[in-house]
C-alpha cells in the first residue's frame, strides 16, 4: 500500500511580537520627533510668530488649501513653501483663487522680528489680488508681561 | 523514569512584549490626536483701500488711527492714538473707553517701517480685546480724514 507523506498539520499561530514591538517603537519615535519639531502651523516655512494675549481660534488656517504667506525675519516671502517676490505674490494668489473651493482669505505667518516695512508690500500684494480679509497667525502668550 | 518537557533544558527568560505594544499603540494614538487637534490662533485684520477718486465731503472726526512709532534700535516703539502719545500699559483701557459708546467699532493701524511686527501684532490684539471689531491696516502713508 502506497503511503503518501503528509506535511504535519501544525498551525502557525506564533506571532513574533518582538519584531512588531520594534517596528512600533520606531513609529513612535518618528511621531515623537515630528511632534516636537513641527510648529503650530503647517505647510509653511519657519517663522517665529508673535505671541499675543488674546488670540482667536483660526480653524480655517489648518485647511490643506489655506493660502499662507510667510515672512521670515530677514524679509523673505514664501507663498506656501515657495519663495516669491512681493510683487509676484498678487499673481500667485490670483492663480490660486481660480479654484472655487479656496477661501478668500490669506493667512500671514510673519516672524515677530520681521520689520513692518517688509510686511507692508506683502499686504499690498494680497490686496492687489482682490483680498481684503487677512489673518496673522500668532501664538498664545501665557504671561501678561508687556513692553514698557 | 525521567520526564522531559522539551528535551532542550530550561528556556531562557523572555520579556512579555504584549503590554509593551499596548502602551506603544496608546502613545502613538495620543500623539497623533494631539498633533491633529493642535489649534491655530490668529488675529483678524483687513486691508482697506482708500478711494482715490472720491474724497469724503464731510470729515470724519471719529476715525481712530493707532500709530506704532519707531524710537530707537532695541527700544520698544511708542504708540499713539490719533497723534496722542499713549503708554503701552494704558492702550487697552484707552481704546475700551473710546469704543464703549461707539456703534462703528473700526480702528486703523499704521506702523513705521522699522518697527518689529511683534508690536503691531500686540496693537491689533489689544484693539480687538478692547472691543474693536474691524482693524484696518494702513500700508501706505496716507492720512485719513479726521485724523
Amino acid at each position: 500500500m502506497l503511503q503518501t507523506w503528509r506535511k504535519p498539520t501544525r498551525l502557525f499561530g506564533d506571532f513574533n511580537t518582538l519584531q512588531f514591538a520594534s517596528v512600533m517603537s520606531l513609529v513612535l519615535f518618528v511621531v515623537l520627533i515630528e511632534f516636537l519639531t513641527t510648529p503650530t502651523w503647517h505647510h509653511t516655512t519657519a517663522a517665529d510668530v508673535p505671541k499675543v494675549l488674546h488670540p482667536v481660534s483660526m480653524p480655517g488656517a489648518a485647511r490643506e488649501d489655506a493660502m499662507k504667506v510667510t515672512i521670515t525675519r530677514d524679509g523673505k516671502v514664501y507663498f506656501g513653501v515657495e519663495q516669491v517676490r512681493s510683487f509676484d505674490l498678487s499673481q500667485k494668489i490670483s492663480d490660486r483663487l481660480k479654484d472655487p473651493e479656496v477661501e478668500w482669505k490669506v493667512y500671514i505667518v510673519a516672524d515677530m522680528r520681521a520689520r513692518w516695512g517688509s510686511i507692508k508690500p506683502v499686504l499690498d500684494g494680497v490686496h492687489a489680488a482682490g483680498i481684503r480679509r487677512i489673518a496673522f497667525l500668532v501664538d498664545q502668550r501665557r504671561s501678561a508681561a508687556f513692553h514698557m | 523514569m525521567a520526564f522531559s518537557m522539551a528535551g532542550r533544558g530550561a528556556s531562557g527568560p523572555q520579556i512579555n512584549v504584549t503590554p509593551l505594544i499596548d502602551v506603544l499603540l496608546t502613545l502613538i494614538i495620543m500623539f497623533m490626536l494631539v498633533v491633529s487637534m493642535d489649534p491655530e490662533y490668529g488675529e483678524k485684520a483687513q486691508i482697506p483701500q482708500p478711494n482715490q477718486t472720491e474724497t469724503p465731503a464731510v470729515p470724519q472726526p471719529r476715525t481712530v488711527v493707532i500709530e506704532v512709532v519707531w524710537t530707537a534700535k532695541d527700544q520698544p516703539p511708542t504708540v499713539k492714538i490719533n497723534q496722542e502719545d499713549v503708554p503701552w500699559t494704558d492702550l487697552e483701557s484707552r481704546l475700551t473707553r473710546i469704543y464703549l459708546s461707539r456703534m462703528e467699532k473700526v480702528a486703523f493701524v499704521r506702523g513705521d517701517a522699522d518697527v518689529d511686527f511683534q508690536y503691531v501684532a500686540d496693537v491689533i490684539d489689544l484693539a480687538h480685546h478692547a472691543g474693536v471689531q474691524r482693524v484696518g491696516l494702513m500700508t501706505q502713508n496716507q492720512t485719513l480724514a479726521g485724523e
